[in-house]
């Protein structure tokens, strides 16, 4: 299991090190899933506090779930383990204009303030489809819209549905208009 | 692999996502055998882990797309096993986690299985599928059904 380091100041003088560990191995396998949105964009990483931003970079990203995987381009394609992900959960994609890129996109988070990224992509169309894809890409997101659904269906029908793995079966008890759920795992 | 760490053990703590399950549960290790108590919070698809319940960063976090969950051959508690496999499943892991309760070690299965984004997915498409069945057209987005929650309520 591979250990990450950070390095981040408090409101003291005093920093602190953070050390998360995560299942790594198997993230690169979650990295070459099928995906939602794919290609290759440049895109540098600013660091607010420190008004500082790394070098732009040409990489290529895999938005699998809500988990944006990039790859480090190789001369026959791209490497086969990701450098890196960016969990997208509680942020947002805006198109941006900067002096870097002639088409770009913002990308902040309400969890962490201080970092934020910078993508270039080769046309207008692009930057507006990943801002799209991102931008609905999160967890919560998902669970809402599942939220929303599952209300809507017992609102229509007067019963709560049930969803689970196992196929589905006929339920006698329900409305003429619910005549078939799935049933295993009551969520 | 480098991870947006900050952001992430930010959420692990954040009020802004909502804890899908919480509680002690003994965690095997990987390379040394033996059983650590650790605090688990189920947020989404991501489990993070905590020495302690208060603590403000995780020790770690287990992604938990790819896997599924079992019982486990453990006789000194109720055990169960987050396996991952994929294409190549050499040396992919599998978590060793533990309870006290035969009812917890089933809660916790539960969750686990279907706590992924993939699993999420699906459901949230059979639910579209059954929506659309009963109200005969189809929804194409997401946004447009919120505007119109209002007018079939």
């Amino acid at each position: 299991m591979m250990q990450l380091q950070v390095i981040f100041a408090k409101e003291e003088e005093s920093y602190g090190i953070f050390i998360m560990r995560f299942n790594e191995k198997e993230l690169s396998v979650i990295a070459l899933q099928p995906c939602a949105l794919e290609g290759k964009l440049s895109f540098k990483t600013q660091h607010l506090e420190k008004h500082q931003e790394d070098t732009p970079k040409d990489r290529y990203f895999r938005l699998v779930g809500n988990c944006l995987f990039y790859f480090r381009c190789a001369a026959s394609g791209i490497e086969k383990v990701p450098l890196g992900a960016i969990f997208l959960e509680h942020c947002e994609a805006l198109q941006y204009t900067d002096n870097t890129f002639p088409f770009s996109f913002l990308l902040k988070f309400k969890l962490d303030r201080d970092k934020q990224y910078i993508f270039g992509c080769s046309s207008i169309q692009s930057v507006d489809k990943w801002v799209k894809t991102i931008n609905s890409a999160g967890y919560d997101q998902l669970r809402n819209r599942y939220d929303f659904l599952k209300g809507h269906m017992e609102s229509k029908t007067g019963v709560r549905p049930k969803l689970g793995l196992i196929s589905e079966t006929n339920n006698q008890e329900s409305s003429e208009s619910f005549t078939k759920y799935v049933n295993l795992i009551d969520l | 692999m480098k991870l947006n760490e900050k952001m992430l053990s930010n959420l692990a703590t954040s009020f802004l996502t909502p804890v899908d399950k919480e509680g002690w549960l003994m965690k095997r290790g990987e390379v040394n055998r033996t059983f650590l108590k650790r605090w688990f919070v189920l947020k989404g698809n991501l489990l993070f882990y905590f020495d302690k319940k208060f603590d403000k960063e995780p020790v770690g976090v287990i992604i938990l797309e790819g896997c599924t969950v079992e019982l486990a051959e453990e006789e000194s508690c109720y055990c169960f096993k987050i396996v991952f496999s994929g294409p190549n499943t050499a040396g992919l892991r599998t978590y060793v986690l533990g309870t006290e309760t035969q009812q917890e070690a089933e809660n916790w299965m539960k969750m686990i299985t279907c706590a992924s984004y993939d699993y999420l997915k699906v459901m949230v498409a059979e639910l579209q599928r059954q929506v659309d069945e009963l109200t005969g057209h189809s929804y194409f987005m997401f946004f447009s059904m919120l505007n119109e929650e209002d007018e079939l309520k």
